[in-house]
C-alpha cells in the first residue's frame, strides 16, 4: 500500500489520497492523472493493466485501485 | 459581476478547467450542462463543491432548455458532441463560442478523431482553435488559434493531451476578449475539407502489412488512446487469418543491415508475437487470432 500511496503522492503531493472515498469526485484525479497514474502503476508493479480496466470503479477509491493491483499480481504484496 | 448570463457545455478536465478559470477571475456561472457520459469527469465533483446548477441533460433535453433561454447569455462548448440546431445558433440573446481541436478551416469534425487522422497523415504540427459558432459544423468566425509540433513518436492520446492544454491555456488568456460581444472574430477561409465522423477511421481499422515502415507506424499510433479504449483494438489480415493487435512497439533502426521480412514467434493460446522488420527498424505486434466471421 505504501508504494501505491507514494506514486499516487509523486503525481499529487497536494492531495491526503487516503482521507477520499471518491478520488475522482473529490477532485484529487482527473483523467490526465489516470493516465499517469496507470503508467506508473505499470512500471512499480511491473503489469500491464488492460484498457477494459480503466474505468472509474478500478479507480474510485485507494482501496479498489488496490484491489485492481492485487489481481494483477495475484498477490497480496503490493 | 457578470451582466449576461454564462453556460458551460461540455466534458472533462478541460470544460472544469476553464469554468475554473472563470470563477478565479470573478464571474459567475449560471449552469454547466455535461454533454456526454465521461466517467473519469471531474465535473460533477467541481460544481458540487463550488455550487453550480449542473446537469447531464439529453440532446433533446439541451435544445428545450437552449429554446428557454431568453438572458443575453454566453454559452461555452468545450469538448462538446452536442451539435447546436440552427434555431439555437439564431437566438440573438446568445453567443456561442466553441473549442476545436485544430487549426481551422482544416481538421474539421468529431474532436476525438481529429488526433488520429493527424498523425495518420504525417502532420508535423497541429493546433487548436476557440471560434464563435454559427449553422455549420466548426465553421464559424476564429476568435483564436495556437500551433503545436506533432513529434513522430505522438500518440492520439499525446496530441489530444497536448491540444487540451493548450486550449485552456488560450482560455486563460483569452477568456476577456471571448466574452466582448463587439468582438465578431475573423472568417475561415472557405475549403472543400472533408469533416471526420467518430467512425471515420483510417484504412477502417486494419493495418496493411504493405505499408512501410513509417506508415504502419503512423497507423498504430493513431488509433493508441492507451490507457483508454476510445476505439476498438485495431485488426490486420496476415497469411489469411485475422488478427486484434493487442500491443505494439515501435522500434527504430539502430543498426545497418536489416532487410524487409515478418518473423513469428511464441504462438500460444492464439496469441502471437510478430516482427515487421524494416530498413528502417523493426515493429512489433502482440496479437490474438480471432474467427473469420468474429
Amino acid at each position: 500500500m505504501d508504494k501505491l500511496l507514494s506514486i499516487l503522492r509523486e503525481i499529487r503531493p497536494e492531495h491526503d489520497f487516503a482521507a477520499s472515498e471518491d478520488l475522482i469526485f473529490d477532485g484529487l484525479l482527473d483523467s490526465f492523472d489516470i493516465v499517469t497514474l496507470v503508467a506508473k502503476m505499470e512500471e512499480g508493479f511491473g503489469i500491464t493493466i488492460r484498457g477494459e480496466d480503466v474505468q472509474y470503479n478500478n479507480f474510485k477509491n485507494l482501496k479498489n485501485i488496490k484491489r485492481l493491483i492485487k489481481r494483477y499480481l495475484k498477490s497480496d504484496e503490493i | 459581476m457578470n451582466f449576461f448570463n454564462i453556460v458551460i457545455l461540455g466534458v472533462g478536465k478541460m470544460a472544469k478547467d476553464c469554468a475554473a478559470i472563470l470563477l478565479e477571475n470573478g464571474m459567475r456561472l449560471h449552469a454547466v450542462h455535461e454533454t456526454e457520459k465521461n466517467e473519469f469527469s471531474p465535473l460533477p465533483g467541481f460544481c458540487s463543491r463550488v455550487k453550480i446548477a449542473f446537469q447531464q441533460p439529453t440532446a433533446n433535453e439541451l435544445t428545450t432548455y437552449l429554446s428557454s433561454l431568453s438572458e443575453p447569455t454566453i454559452l461555452f462548448s468545450i469538448n462538446n458532441n452536442y451539435l447546436f440546431p440552427q434555431s439555437i445558433v439564431k437566438k440573438e440573446n446568445l453567443r456561442i463560442i466553441n473549442f476545436h481541436n485544430s487549426l481551422l478551416p482544416r481538421y474539421r469534425g468529431h474532436g476525438r478523431v481529429i488526433p488520429v487522422w493527424v498523425i495518420f497523415n504525417g502532420e508535423s504540427h497541429h493546433g487548436v482553435t476557440w471560434h464563435l459558432v454559427d449553422e455549420n459544423t466548426d465553421t464559424g468566425n476564429i476568435l483564436c488559434q495556437r500551433k503545436f509540433k506533432v513529434s513522430n513518436d505522438d500518440t492520439a492520446l499525446n496530441i489530444m493531451m497536448k491540444a487540451i492544454g493548450l486550449g485552456t491555456k488560450l482560455f486563460s488568456e483569452c477568456w476577456k476578449e471571448f466574452i466582448n460581444p463587439e468582438n465578431k472574430g475573423h472568417p475561415q477561409k472557405r475549403t472543400s475539407e472533408r469533416v471526420y465522423g467518430l467512425k471515420d477511421i483510417p484504412n477502417d481499422g486494419y493495418l496493411d502489412i504493405s505499408w512501410d515502415f513509417d506508415m504502419m507506424a503512423r497507423f498504430l499510433r493513431c488509433l493508441d488512446y492507451e490507457p483508454f479504449s476510445l476505439f476498438p483494438l485495431p485488426q490486420a489480415k496476415i497469411g489469411g487469418k485475422l488478427y486484434q493487435i493487442k500491443k505494439y512497439q515501435i522500434i527504430p533502426k539502430r543498426s545497418q543491415g536489416l532487410k524487409n521480412k515478418i518473423q513469428y514467434k511464441n504462438d500460444l493460446n492464439n496469441e502471437k508475437e510478430i516482427d515487421f522488420v524494416f530498413p528502417e527498424g523493426i515493429i512489433k505486434l502482440q496479437v490474438k487470432e480471432r474467427p473469420r466471421n468474429g
